[in-house]
């Protein structure tokens, strides 16, 4: 039996699977509640400052997405194990994902607080520089089609990659200082009352299962492809 | 260590012969950088009011498109004549290799480099070498840490079915923070900005490189593995 | 308001096709799985 086959039998455990599924729908439906009715309005903002509550956790599963792809990275370099690349392929995934949805909610926020889709501060172009880092990453994957190969390529790409990052933030941030000294900071920046805080905490935490589920659900995919792929081929040998 | 520098060497003067033997690459490379600066001028009308701002972007971006297609090159005519098996067998640690590829780029694009800025003071009117050995400080580091990446990318991607397109796509957002730290650097020394400004700046670059120095020649065996 | 209202039919929508294409993905490689296991029908 190969290691990913192994590794299917944990994911499939089914407790597992419905558990956390069920964890992450309750909390995700108290987090709708407690941001979009409980929490309290903000002053000096509309309505559209609740994008927040759900804005800052889709960041916060980006960066974890692409931590996950580091951490693969080296250790497919290190042990070899095909778990490895099968792990930081998901990461890149749900981090473009994550990073995608962080830009989307974010530009919505900024059309209606600073009247413009884009502005060229630090955050969201670093935000930027990162999805199109992580797509190159995605497109890198795609174009190889030995394995052991892709798996090799991906992991240096990955590693150098995710060092990159706060090199990146820090130069944008440099950059952004000369071009216009306004860094506008975010809503999560200002002292927050507990409230505002415990509904930010409880969607956090919602989006961390969901983050979970479907990182098992896409490694599932991941898993049953290479089963597929092995049986196919010891068919026809 | 005395061992890698000897077989880097043996190979960077095997590259520098093949690529002695046809010069054209040089000079093709050369005009396509003079005609990214010519271009720009039509694109942004330079003038003497916004040149000192423009300038320097302008001949980064110039520097980091011909430095591409020269870090292309790099791995393909090894692949094509099937040599890259050769210098895997070969006796020598594998940062030999990526250190001597890395020379021989560096010696590319400083050869290209050295072609352009003439060409770009005349046009832009703008004295690029005002504080001569501060500003090839920062086309060294700016250089060292743009061929190192480059050095490591243009391998992963020698073997790739769309390698033309996904070398530049793979490459330019990791050079990111290289191209502000030089371009500003540059920027500050041309417009005679106080020392600490620069000086910062410089510091941020050799910072780059050597992160990705050492990064890139721990990780370059295992793309050599497979190359 | 709207601008909220937007914000999450993103995020939803978003979750939701990507969920929705793994689920199909998944249940075409078990078929697939399942038909290769039965042995060397094929042939």
């Amino acid at each position: 039996m190969n290691p990913l086959e192994k590794a299917l039998r944990l994911t499939e455990h089914p407790a597992l699977r419905a558990g956390l599924f069920l964890a992450s729908a309750a909390s995700m439906l108290a987090a709708l509640y407690l941001s979009l009715v409980w929490a309290p309005a903000a002053a000096g903002e509309t309505e559209a400052y609740r994008i927040m509550y759900f804005h800052v956790p889709t960041a916060i599963m980006a960066y974890l997405g692409f931590f996950v792809v580091f951490a693969a990275s080296v250790g497919y370099l290190w042990k070899r194990n095909l778990v490895f690349d099968a792990l930081a392929r998901v990461g890149a995934e749900l981090g473009v994902l994550f990073c995608f949805l962080m830009l989307a909610t974010g530009m919505i926020w900024g059309k209606q607080r600073w009247g413009a889709w884009w502005l060229w501060e630090p955050r969201l172009t670093t935000a930027l520089i990162l999805l199109v880092i992580y797509v190159g990453y995605l497109m890198l994957r795609n174009s190889v089609d030995n394995q052991a190969v892709r798996a090799r390529y991906a992991a240096v790409f990955g590693i150098v990659g995710f060092i990159d990052v706060p090199i990146v933030h820090f130069a944008i941030k440099l950059w952004g200082n000369v071009m216009h000294p306004v860094v506008i900071k975010s809503a999560s920046d200002a002292g927050m009352p507990p409230e505002m805080m415990l509904a930010l905490r409880v969607s956090l935490l919602a989006f961390l299962l969901t983050f979970a589920s479907l990182f098992l659900l896409r490694l599932r995919l991941e898993i049953l492809a290479s089963t597929a792929s092995s049986r196919l081929s010891g068919e026809t040998r | 260590m005395r061992g890698i520098l000897r077989a880097a060497r043996a190979i960077l003067v095997k590259d520098m012969r093949t690529e002695l033997r046809s010069r054209e690459f040089l000079g093709n490379t050369f005009m396509f950088a003079l005609l990214v600066i010519v271009i720009f001028n039509f694109a942004f009308k330079i003038n003497a009011q916004n040149a000192p701002q423009l300038a320097s972007g302008i001949l980064w971006i110039a520097f980091l498109f011909a430095g591409t297609l020269g870090v292309g090159r790099s791995f393909q005519a090894e692949k094509e004549n099937d040599c890259i098996q050769a210098l895997a067998l070969s006796p020598v640690d594998r940062s030999a290799v990526f250190l001597a590829k890395l020379a021989g780029n560096l010696i590319f694009l400083a050869l290209v480099q050295a072609m352009v800025l003439p060409a770009f003071v005349v046009l832009y009117n703008l004295n690029v070498m005002e504080n001569f050995p501060m500003q090839a400080l920062v086309f060294l580091l700016g250089d060292v840490g743009f061929m190192t990446l480059g050095t490591l990318v243009a391998a992963l991607s020698a073997n790739l079915k769309a390698r033309e397109i996904l070398l530049p796509v793979l490459l330019l957002p990791l050079l990111t923070p290289l191209l502000i730290f030089a371009a500003a650097a540059t920027s500050a020394l041309i417009g005679g900005d106080d020392p600490a400004v620069y000086l910062s700046r410089i510091k941020f670059l050799a910072a780059f490189d050597l992160i990705f120095f050492v990064v890139s020649t721990l990780v370059f065996e295992y793309i050599m593995d497979e190359l | 308001m709207s601008y909220l209202v937007a914000a999450f039919g993103v995020i939803w929508l978003a979750v939701f096709a990507y969920v929705f294409a793994i689920d199909r993905k998944c249940e075409k490689l078990e078929k697939e799985i399942e038909s290769a296991g039965k042995g060397p029908k094929a042939d």
